[in-house]
């Protein structure tokens, strides 16, 4: 097996691009899919300990992330989608919400 | 060696895509860039020894381009306004999907009092497991020490799916 800190790394790398995508994209669609990210690097960390340590807890647990990843993902799809036929715009911001139709 | 370049390869991809993802102007490009890091990432969890997460990885990525379709018709079709009520069968499937968590809890709780004896959600001891560990034997922990954490995760989907029903309900 790979030295652990190369997925450490791997999974701060992601972690801190997502959370870049949440804080300096204006668009909930991106927002989403950082947050999707961020979990995803959660998901890589836990599996790195789970095999460094031979324990099936990180495997098990990964598991629940990816169905709490799942279930977050449709709903906030779902959400999005009302918020656009609402607006017509996917933005966070209200002025920009409020601006002219794409 | 090959285990390392492989890493390298993989993780390169996934850091890539994911600046693309974040960086592009166009929504539909950014999930495209998702579903490489998410398969790039998959990569990872193989060379992990981790199959049950690369395919659980691979339907991820095939769930999330279902969404962006769906999403993409929605927003396409977009010439209704936002549902104003919902019909009394969503209210009646919101507050039974409210109600079943509850009850677990409170079971959970109260079984302590009501049946002093019964260890019914006392952890089973986790016995060691051989790593790499099969498919077999992660659903045999689902089941077994990790029932109580499942059933929550299934209602908690259960209630995902009655919110994504509530709020993508369309009204011509």
């Amino acid at each position: 097996m790979l030295p652990i800190y190369y997925y450490l790394f791997l999974s701060s790398a992601l972690l801190l691009i997502g959370i870049i995508g949440i804080v300096a994209r204006r668009n909930i669609v991106i927002k989403l899919f950082s947050i999707e990210l961020i979990l995803n690097a959660v998901i890589i960390n836990l599996m790195a300990f789970a095999r460094v340590f031979a324990d099936a807890g990180g495997q098990t647990f990964s598991m629940f992330i990816f169905a709490i990843i799942a279930a977050e993902f449709f709903v906030a799809v779902a959400i999005v989608a009302a918020v656009f036929r609402r607006w017509q715009n996917p933005s966070s911001s209200p002025a920009e919400r409020d601006a002219p139709a794409l | 060696m090959h285990g390392q370049i492989t890493f390298f390869l993989l993780a390169a991809i996934a850091v890539l895509s994911t600046v693309m993802m974040v960086s592009s102007a166009k929504t539909v490009h950014s999930a495209i860039f998702l579903a490489l890091t998410l398969l790039a990432t998959s990569g990872i969890f193989l060379q992990l020894r981790a199959p049950l997460l690369f395919a659980a990885q691979l339907l991820a990525v095939a769930c999330l381009l279902m969404g962006v379709i769906i999403f993409a018709i929605e927003v396409g079709t977009a010439d209704v306004a936002l549902a104003a009520e919902y019909s009394w069968r969503y209210k009646t499937a919101g507050i039974l999907a409210a109600i079943a968590p509850a009850l677990v809890i409170a079971f959970a709780l109260l079984q302590r009092r009501l049946w002093p004896g019964e260890k019914l959600t006392e952890l089973l001891p986790r016995a060691p497991l051989p790593w790499p560990l099969s498919i077999s034997e992660i659903t045999l922990s689902f089941y077994s020490h990790d029932l109580l954490p499942m059933a929550l995760l299934l209602f908690i989907l259960l209630i995902a799916a009655i919110g994504i029903g509530a709020v993508s309900q369309r009204r011509a």
